[in-house]
């Protein structure tokens, strides 16, 4: 009888641990409700704070600028949205990029804290991969705001299936001063006449132009060890040609430089190492567009080919080894940081080294050299901007109860207060004369731990942030570091063309032609290396020509009619007949 | 009173004990049955949006599509020689390592050599791989080794050299998982009988006598029933220690079923195409699994069902 007994105990604590695990969900929402109580005491003491109270020279609600220099400041603007209602609400908010993280502190973020009085709202933020979004959508639990690559197939995917509210609506009812731009709005604005994305990094003219203070980046550019030149007795201007590139990095290599004992490999190629194939080929002197104004696939180039034989022979100079293929980026930004590589191509590579570097050896500068001008065809160079077309966009999902909040909070997230505080910290800069100005002491508590900073200043919630805002308004640079970053931008070599029509040109995710992207692509990625590291010039042109035929048999020739089309598409969407500079 | 009332009766009597078995039937119904359904996907054009009873059917479109893939032979070489050779050199490795585990006769010592061993299984692959990562580049301790005792006359990049990837694949995936795949076989040495070693010592048995007539052929049940499922799953590799372990210059004897079904498939969000080689895989598993099963019978004696 006691076995009996006791075996139906433990069927029913089976069973109750079994039902424990399904019902995690209602301990979620209850610790929610917590939250939304907690939150409520912090919300009545924003109410009880009044922009109208005059400046506040300390703290996280301090007037960011007193001189009145900053156009987008939010004490500039009156009746905001977001200060109208600021009783507690959580807005839940997927990014759907997995290395992406923000815990929100309020007691201690002084950016969490900030938007918390200023709006009420208590932003949720979860991320994930594009995976992870999908199954969101099957289930139909979207959260109240999504942010993914503003380009995706998924995102316009969204749009048509009417999970979004349109945020044209949404301004206009309830946050009229979201700071948008025009040209953002038409270039996403749906086929019903609806705008429903908000872009972070989208260049627009009304911002990149000299009167606003914007303008293009590009991710195409060198950079070279600027001691290590002065040794080989060469300078930057000496590897504007290909021959003279060539030369300095077999400098480097016939000297034996080395840096702390250990010898120095002349060159890194870019950790996407397509993407510095072509790079290469802008910088001699490739046309992406036709006289036609269509696209044109930069592997069929004669540039291109021409990259590959470049890349080739520092390869079979010994210039550069295997190692560049089969490295993460972890291993190639931390080969950078301890001096082991004179020159570089591509600015992703170079930033973390970099720096890591230059704080470690102050005379270790791996600066901005400027790009090759010009190949075999004699044309200047002409180098694609990054992002034109915007990175990740923001949208609001029609599961969301109060859309109305969650404009506002975009609203909010949208001013250029907002955005520097992204990029400074909160409350730790002034804006005078129109410059962003760090507080001394800031400056130094930044530098003794950045990472402690970063947790108590910065927002991390710059999902919307436009670039030409920050460059509008960073003051001199302070720092060889800073300098350099800007001379990269600034002082470019090379034309800059605007990548806004390039960028949206590849097929939507779940169809065939996606597939046969992810293909071409896994196909490229293992047989560049195979050209790049052929034993001469004859079986690199060899293995080139394989590998197009090849590509073709997998499908190149349709995604590229697919590529085309799109791209006139995008010119008739952007009001031009041709984007590259050469042909207008 | 017939058979069936027989064992009515029987299962009646024994109620409370086979109801123990009620709750792995619901999460098997759950978990593994219920889900059974989403299988239609493999015949639809799914997408996420319409949902998978409003996607059109398209029949066997994906697995033709997967049969006509160019890297279609490429990856199943290369999944199935990985798991052959991890079969034949990584099955046994744990099997060794449990009886000479059980063979130590210091405790402390045992103890040490099991907590080593299973450590590696308890890390992610992203800590792990990189380590392994950090080892075989050009300026990692085995190149450096290698140097020294004069086997090269310059830094070793073993991650380049792709028809070795295979080696570098096995030994890691062996030193990550050996020790705790050794804990079944542990399991079943400790239950063996005391009594038939001290016999066997009266005889005048060695140790190495009694670990091959006594140790082995009484874990060879739990033997058997691993060997048939790892034999079921030999198209399986799983995707994370490739992510890890993959470059370009690998990439030919790297990419196996899971690995370009998750770039091709899952990364285009054509679930479809994934579904379809799940099913093939499934199929496969299964018939495998079968022809396992029924050839152990026929040699050992022992099998699955």
């Amino acid at each position: 009888m006691k076995k009996r007994v006791f075996a139906s105990l433990l069927i029913l604590v089976l069973l109750l641990s079994a039902s424990v695990g399904c019902g995690k969900k209602v301990e979620e929402s209850t610790s929610e409700g917590t939250t939304g109580q907690e939150q409520d005491s912090e919300a009545t003491t924003g109410q009880e704070l009044d922009n109208e109270q005059g400046p506040i020279t300390e703290g996280p609600l301090r007037t960011v600028s007193l001189d009145g220099t900053l156009d987008g400041s939010l004490d500039k603007i009156k009746n905001s949205s977001w200060a109208k209602d600021k009783s507690p609400v959580t807005i839940k908010w997927f990014v759907a990029y997995d290395w992406f993280s923000k815990t929100w502190d309020p007691e201690k973020n002084w950016g969490d804290k900030k938007l918390l009085e200023n709006t009420g709202i208590t932003v949720e933020v979860t991320s994930g991969n594009v995976e992870k979004l999908n199954t969101l959508i099957a289930s139909g639990k979207l959260p109240d705001m999504i942010t993914y690559n503003a380009s995706d197939g998924v995102m316009k995917q969204l749009e048509d299936s009417g999970m979004l509210y349109p945020l044209d609506e949404l301004k206009s009812k309830y946050a009229p001063e979201m700071d948008v731009l025009e040209s953002m709005m038409s270039w996403f604005r749906n086929k019903d006449g609806h705008w429903y994305r908000f872009a972070s990094y989208f260049v627009g003219p009304e911002r990149a132009n000299p009167e606003f203070g914007g303008y293009f980046n590009s991710h195409n550019g060198n950079w070279v060890r600027e001691d290590i030149l002065e040794q080989i007795n060469m300078t930057k201007n000496d590897m504007h040609t290909k021959e003279g590139f060539m030369k300095a990095l077999e400098a480097v290599k016939e000297q034996k430089i080395e840096y702390n004992g250990k010898a120095v490999t002349p060159f890194m190629l870019d950790y996407w190492f397509d993407a510095t194939v072509e790079r290469f080929a802008e910088q001699f002197g490739v046309d992406l567009e036709d006289k036609e104004g269509n696209f044109v696939n930069v592997m069929r180039t004669e540039e291109y080919l021409e990259s590959l034989l470049f890349l080739n022979e520092m390869y079979r100079k010994g210039l550069f080894t295997d190692e560049e293929f089969t490295m993460d980026k972890t291993q190639k930004d931390t080969k950078i940081a301890a001096g082991q590589v004179f020159a570089i191509n591509g600015l992703a590579t170079s930033e973390t080294g970099k720096r890591n570097l230059w704080l470690s050896d102050e005379n270790a500068k791996l600066g901005y050299a400027g790009v090759i001008e010009g190949g075999n065809n004699g044309q200047s160079p002409i180098i694609k901007s990054s992002g034109g077309g915007g990175w990740c966009a923001t949208v609001i999902t029609k599961n969301c109860e109060n859309p109305d909040r969650a404009a506002q909070l975009l609203s909010y997230l949208s001013q250029e207060e907002i955005m520097l505080d992204n990029n400074f910290g909160t409350g730790v800069y002034q804006v005078i004369d129109g410059k962003v100005k760090k507080d001394q002491e800031f400056v130094e508590e930044e530098k003794e731990n950045p990472q402690a900073f970063a947790a108590k200043y910065s927002l991390n919630l710059g999902l919307l942030s436009d670039t030409c805002v920050r460059q509008k308004y960073e003051g001199e640079p302070t720092t060889w570091f800073e300098k350099d970053k800007l001379e990269a931008q600034t002082k470019r070599n090379a034309e800059i063309c605007n990548s806004r029509a390039f960028d949206d040109v590849n097929p939507e995710g779940g169809t065939e032609l996606a597939g046969i992207l992810e293909r071409l692509r896994a196909h490229m990625r293992q047989t560049l290396p195979i050209i790049i590291m052929a034993s001469s010039e004859k079986e690199c042109i060899e293995q080139y020509d394989v590998c197009i035929k090849d590509m073709d048999k997998l499908g190149m020739k349709e995604l590229d009619i697919f590529r085309n089309e799109r791209f006139r598409e995008n010119k008739v969407r952007m009001g031009i007949e041709y984007v590259w500079p050469r042909n207008q | 009173m017939t058979k069936k009332q027989k064992d009515y009766s029987k299962l009646k009597n024994q109620l409370q004990l086979q109801s123990m078995v009620i709750p792995g039937i619901i999460f098997l119904l759950i978990f593994a049955y219920i889900p059974m359904y989403g299988l239609v996907m493999a015949f639809k054009e799914y997408n996420v949006f319409t949902g998978l009873s409003d996607s059109p059917w398209i029949g066997f479109k994906f697995f033709i599509e997967f049969f006509k893939d160019p890297y279609f032979i490429n990856v199943m070489r290369n999944t199935i020689f990985l798991n052959l050779a991890g079969l034949i050199i990584g099955f046994p490795a744990p099997i060794i390592l449990a009886i000479l585990i059980c063979e130590i006769r210091s405790i402390r010592f045992k103890r040490v050599v099991q907590t080593v061993s299973y450590l590696p299984h308890f890390l992610s692959w992203v800590i792990f791989g990189g380590i392994a990562l950090e080892m075989l580049s050009p300026n990692g301790i085995l190149s450096y080794f290698m140097q020294m005792i004069g086997l090269s006359s310059k830094p070793v990049n073993f991650m380049s050299q792709a028809d070795r990837f295979w080696i570098i694949y096995i030994v890691i995936i062996m030193i990550k998982n050996v020790g705790f795949s050794s804990i079944l076989y542990i399991a079943a040495i400790t239950g063996i009988d005391q009594q038939m070693f001290d016999a066997a010592e009266i005889d005048g048995a060695s140790r190495f006598q009694k670990i091959l007539r006594i140790t082995v052929p009484s874990i060879m049940g739990t033997i058997v029933i691993l060997l048939i499922f790892q034999i079921s799953a030999i198209l399986n590799t799983g995707i994370e220690q490739f992510l890890v372990l993959q470059n370009s210059l690998n990439l030919s004897w790297s990419e196996t079923i899971d690995t370009y079904v998750y770039k091709v498939g899952l990364r285009q969000g054509r679930y479809s195409f994934a579904a379809s080689v799940g099913f093939f895989k499934s199929v496969v598993s299964v018939i495998l699994l079968v022809i396992a099963n029924r050839v152990s019978r026929k040699v050992t004696g022992k099998g699955l069902f």
